[in-house]
C-alpha cells in the first residue's frame, strides 16, 4: 500500500532547483542531515556482487542489504563477519544463501551525506510524504515515500518531482557508485578455465592449464594463514589435486618423468594439510553427526568434538607456519621454477592436438567404466566399487580439463549423468572413510567411555547409511552405461564435432 | 491485537491526553498502533494534525472494517495510525440503536483490523451511552483519567454502577490519576483514600504540567518536545505499567 520511487540526478544543481520547486507545494521539513560512510564487503569470490547482491554497514550500526535495485536498512546489528552470524534472521538467510561459510571482506568505502525530510502541507503541517536524499560521488538518489491516507500528496510531489526528468536507475545508485570508484570483482575462480585451441599441442595445452591452475594454490596462502575461513584451505586443495590429476592422466604427453616429479611434490604440499582439512570438515558437519546418534549418547559426542575443536586450532597455527617457513617456500620456488620450463621433455606423443587426445582419453576412460561395471554386481567386495569410483572420478576430471576444448554444450549433458553417478559413489565412499577415519581416531586417542560409546553408536549408523548407498550402485551404473549416455559420450568426440569447434577458434 | 479504551463519564480529564500520548509510547516500543478518534469533537486528530475527509462516512461506521480501513491515515511517527473524528460521529448513538446486537458492533468491526494492528486505542466522548456501552464490550482494558478531587470520585462510582447495572466486567475498569497537584491537600487526601479502595488503581500519577498543557500549541505529544520533564515522561511510565497488565 505504501508507495515508492525511486530516481538517479547527476547533476546537484538540477537537485537544488528541484527540492526549490517543491517548496511551492510543501513544507520541506529536514529532519536529519548525516554524513555516512558505507563499507561494502563480500567474499572472496565476490558471491554476492556476483548475484546482484551489496552488502554494506554503516557508521551507525546499521547493515544495508541491496538486492537488485532494492535495498532493505538493518538496525543494531553486528559488523559483518559470517552470514551466520548476523543479529536478523532474515539478513542471515538471505546472505547464507549467495556466500554460506565463507567470510565476508571489506572491499570498500563509500562516502555519502544523507538528507531526510519530512514533507508537510501547508494548512497543518503535517507530514504527508517522506523524501530522502542519498548524495554519493555519482548522483544524488531521490527516494519519495508515500504515507497512508495521503496519495494525493504522494502524487503532487510526484509530479513536482517527475517534471524535472529524472532517470529512473536501472541499478542502485550504490552499485553505481562503487563503479565509478572502479570497484569490480577479481578474476578468480575455484575452477579456472584456460582457453586453448583445439590444435594445440597437449605438451603444451597442459602445461598452461597447470600454470593457470597453480596461481590458485598461492592466492589461497594467506587466506589459511590469517584463517579467515575454511574454504581457503579447501580451494587450495582442490587446487593442487586438479594440478596431480592432470599430470596423472597426461603424463605421457607433458612427459613422464617432469610429470612424476610434479605429482609428488605437490602431494607432499597437501599431505601436509590433510588432517587440517578432516578437522575443519568435521566441525562444518557438527550438526549432521549429532543428528545421527541418539539425544543419550551426545554429550560424548561433544566431548569428542571440543577435542577436535582444540586440536583444529592447534593444527592450524601449525600450517599457517609451516606456509610461511623456509621449507615451503624453497618447495614453492623450485615448482614454480619447473613450470616455467614444462613440459620440458615432452612424451613421444605430445605433440598431438589436444582436442584429439582429450577425445581419445576421454573415449578410453569411459570405456574403462563399462568394462570394469561389467563385473558389479550387489555382492561385489567394496574395493572393487572404489575402483569404479576412481575411474569415474578422472573421467570428470578429463570432462572438466578438456570439455571447453571439444564441445562446450555437448559436456553438459555428460556432467550432469555423470554427477549423479559419481554422488552415489562419493556418498559410499564418503561413508566408509568417516567411519574409518572415527575409528582410528580412537585408536590412536586415549579418550573417555563416553567417546568410544558414540563413536561406536556413529559408526554403526554410518555403516548402515553405506550399505544404503551400495544397494543403488548398479542401478546408477546402469543408467550411466545405458544408451543415450553412451551415445552423448560418442558425439561428444567424434571427429566431426572436434573439427567443428576448432573452426571457431584462433589458430 | 488488544483493544485500550480511554474513558470517562466527565469531560476535561485528560483522556485525550491519555489517548494521544498513550498511542506514541505504544507505537515508539513497536507495537503497530491505530488510534481512534470516536469523539466529533476532534482532539486526537488535532494533536496529530489529521483531518477526516468531508464526506459524512460516520453513518458507514459500524459496517464493515474496510470502511475503516479507507479512513486511516498516517501520523507523523512511525508504526502510529490515526483514524480521525468526523462531525457525523455526533449521531452514533442514533445510529447504534437501529442495529440489532448494538452492544457488540464496534467489537466485531474492529476485529477485522487485527491483521495489521497490534493494539488499538480508543479515545471517548464523556457520554454514557450506547457507544459507551459498545466501547466497554471492546475494549480489554479501559483506562480511566480521575482528578483526585470528591467530585470525580463520585462519577467514578456512577462508573462502576453503570458496569454492574449493565453486567460488564468491572476488572476491566483501570483508574489512574491525573493533572495530579501533590501541593493541594484535597488532592493528597483523595489519592490516599482512593488507592485503599480501588485494587485496579495504577500507579503511575500523571502530574498537572504545563508541558502537557502545551500540547495544543505544538500538536504533537508531549514526548516529542518534553520527553525529560515529570509530565512527558509520565506517560511513557503509564503505558509501561498498562502494558504489562494487558501481558499478564
Ligand atoms: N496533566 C495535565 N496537565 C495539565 N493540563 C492538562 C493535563 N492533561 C490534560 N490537560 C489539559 O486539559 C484540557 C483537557 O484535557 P483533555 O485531554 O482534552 O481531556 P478530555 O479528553 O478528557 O476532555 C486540555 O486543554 C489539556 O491540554
Ligand atoms: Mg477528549
Amino acid at each position: 500500500m505504501v508507495k515508492h520511487s525511486r530516481w538517479l540526478i547527476q547533476d546537484a544543481d538540477q537537485s537544488e532547483q528541484i527540492l526549490e520547486r517543491m517548496q511551492t507545494h510543501f513544507l520541506p521539513d529536514l529532519i536529519c542531515h548525516e554524513q555516512d560512510t558505507l563499507t561494502f564487503y563480500d567474499d572472496f569470490e565476490w558471491r554476492l556482487w556476483r548475484k546482484d547482491f551489496l552488502l554494506a554497514s554503516n557508521i551507525r550500526g546499521q547493515i544495508i542489504l541491496t538486492e537488485g535495485n532494492d535495498s532493505q536498512t538493518f538496525d543494531n546489528e553486528v559488523s559483518p563477519s559470517f552470514a551466520r552470524s548476523f543479529r536478523n534472521q532474515n539478513l542471515s538467510d538471505r546472505l547464507w544463501q549467495v556466500s554460506d561459510i565463507r567470510r565476508l571482506l571489506p572491499m570498500a568505502e563509500v562516502e555519502t551525506s544523507v538528507r531526510e525530510y519530512a514533507l508537510r502541507n501547508f494548512e497543518d503541517e503535517k507530514k504527508v510524504c517522506k523524501l530522502v536524499i542519498t548524495r554519493s560521488g555519482y548522483a544524488d538518489m531521490w527516494e519519495l515515500t508515500s504515507m497512508r491516507g495521503y496519495d494525493k500528496d504522494y502524487r503532487e510531489a510526484l509530479s513536482c518531482i517527475l517534471e524535472a526528468e529524472p532517470e529512473n536507475p536501472e541499478r542502485h545508485l550504490y552499485r553505481l557508485s562503487l563503479e565509478l570508484l572502479d570497484i569490480k570483482p577479481g578474476k578468480y575462480k575455484s575452477k579456472p578455465k584456460t582457453k586453448v585451441p583445439p590444435e594445440m599441442a597437449s605438451a603444451d595445452a597442459c602445461s598452461k592449464m597447470v600454470r593457470k591452475m597453480w596461481k590458485n594454490v598461492r592466492i589461497n596462502e594467506d587466506g589459511i594463514i590469517q584463517d579467515l575461513d575454511t574454504e581457503f584451505l579447501h580451494q587450495y586443495r582442490v587446487a593442487l589435486r586438479r594440478m596431480r590429476a592432470l599430470f596423472a592422466q597426461m603424463k605421457n604427453y607433458i612427459g613422464p618423468e617432469q610429470s612424476l616429479w610434479f605429482k609428488d611434490a605437490l602431494g607432499d604440499l597437501a599431505r601436509e594439510t590433510n588432517r587440517l582439512r578432516d578437522l575443519d570438515v568435521y566441525l562444518e558437519d557438527r550438526d549432521y553427526y549429532f543428528g545421527l546418534v541418539p539425544e543419550k549418547l551426545q554429550p560424548g559426542l561433544e566431548e569428542l568434538f571440543q577435542h577436535f575443536t582444540r586440536e583444529r586450532n592447534r593444527e592450524q597455527k601449525r600450517v599457517a607456519a609451516y606456509l610461511q617457513n623456509t621449507p615451503y617456500l624453497n618447495k614453492v620456488s623450485a615448482i614454480e621454477e619447473t613450470l616455467k620450463s614444462c613440459p620440458s621433455e615432452p612424451g613421444e606423443k605430445g605433440h598431438l592436438p589436444i582436442a584429439e587426445v582429450a577425445a581419445q582419453r576421454i573415449r578410453k576412460r569411459y570405456k574403462q567404466i563399462a568394462k570394469d561395471a561389467a563385473l558389479i554386481h550387489d555382492q561385489t567386495p567394496d574395493d572393487d566399487v572404489h575402483e569404479i569410483r576412481l575411474d569415474c572420478k578422472k573421467l570428470r576430471y578429463l570432462l572438466e580439463f578438456f570439455g571447453p576444448v571439444l564441445d562446450k554444450e555437448r559436456v553438459r549433458p555428460v556432467m550432469q549423468a555423470l554427477k549423479k553417478l559419481q554422488d552415489n559413489l562419493g556418498r559410499f565412499n564418503d561413508y566408509s572413510v568417516q567411519r574409518e577415519s572415527l575409528e582410528h581416531y580412537l585408536e590412536n586417542h586415549k579418550t573417555s567411555e563416553e567417546i568410544q560409546k558414540a563413536v561406536h553408536a556413529l559408526s554403526g549408523v554410518l555403516f548402515m547409511k553405506q550399505q544404503k548407498e551400495r544397494e543403488q550402485v548398479c542401478g546408477q551404473l546402469e543408467d550411466f552405461l545405458a544408451d543415450d549416455v553412451r551415445q552423448l559420450i560418442k558425439q561428444l568426440t567424434q571427429p566431426t564435432s572436434m573439427a567443428q569447434s576448432s573452426k571457431g577458434s584462433p589458430a | 491485537m488488544k483493544i485500550l479504551a480511554c474513558y470517562s463519564i466527565k469531560g476535561g480529564v485528560g483522556k485525550t491526553a491519555t489517548s494521544v500520548n498513550l498511542a506514541y509510547a505504544a507505537a515508539q516500543s513497536g507495537l503497530r498502533t491505530l488510534l481512534i478518534d470516536l469523539d466529533s469533537q476532534g482532539a486526537s486528530s488535532f494533536y496529530f494534525r489529521v483531518r477526516s475527509g468531508k464526506k459524512n462516512w460516520g453513518k458507514r461506521f459500524f459496517n464493515t472494517y474496510e470502511e475503516l480501513l479507507k479512513q486511516i491515515k498516517a501520523s507523523d511517527y512511525d508504526n502510529l495510525d490515526i483514524i480521525p473524528a468526523h462531525q457525523s460521529f455526533r449521531h452514533f448513538d442514533a445510529l447504534l440503536s437501529d442495529h440489532k446486537k448494538r452492544h457488540r458492533r464496534l467489537r466485531q468491526v474492529l476485529k477485522g483490523l487485527k491483521q495489521e494492528y497490534d493494539l488499538i486505542i480508543l479515545d471517548c466522548p464523556p457520554t454514557l451511552s450506547y457507544l459507551s456501552e459498545a466501547v466497554f464490550q471492546a475494549a480489554q482494558m479501559i483506562v480511566v483519567p480521575v482528578i483526585p478531587t470528591t467530585l470525580s470520585e463520585r462519577t467514578f462510582e456512577q462508573l462502576q454502577d453503570f458496569f454492574r447495572d449493565k453486567e460488564l466486567r468491572l476488572d476491566n475498569i483501570y483508574p489512574f490519576f491525573s493533572m495530579v497537584q501533590r501541593s493541594k491537600h484535597l488532592h493528597k487526601n483523595t489519592i490516599e483514600r482512593m488507592q485503599v479502595r480501588y485494587k485496579n488503581m495504577l500507579e503511575t500519577q500523571v502530574p498537572f504540567s504545563s508541558d502537557i498543557e502545551k500540547m495544543g500549541e505544538h500538536r504533537s505529544p508531549v514526548a516529542c518536545y518534553a520527553a525529560r520533564t515529570a509530565g512527558g515522561s509520565s506517560y511513557n511510565h503509564l503505558w509501561q505499567e498498562i502494558s504489562q497488565v494487558m501481558d499478564s
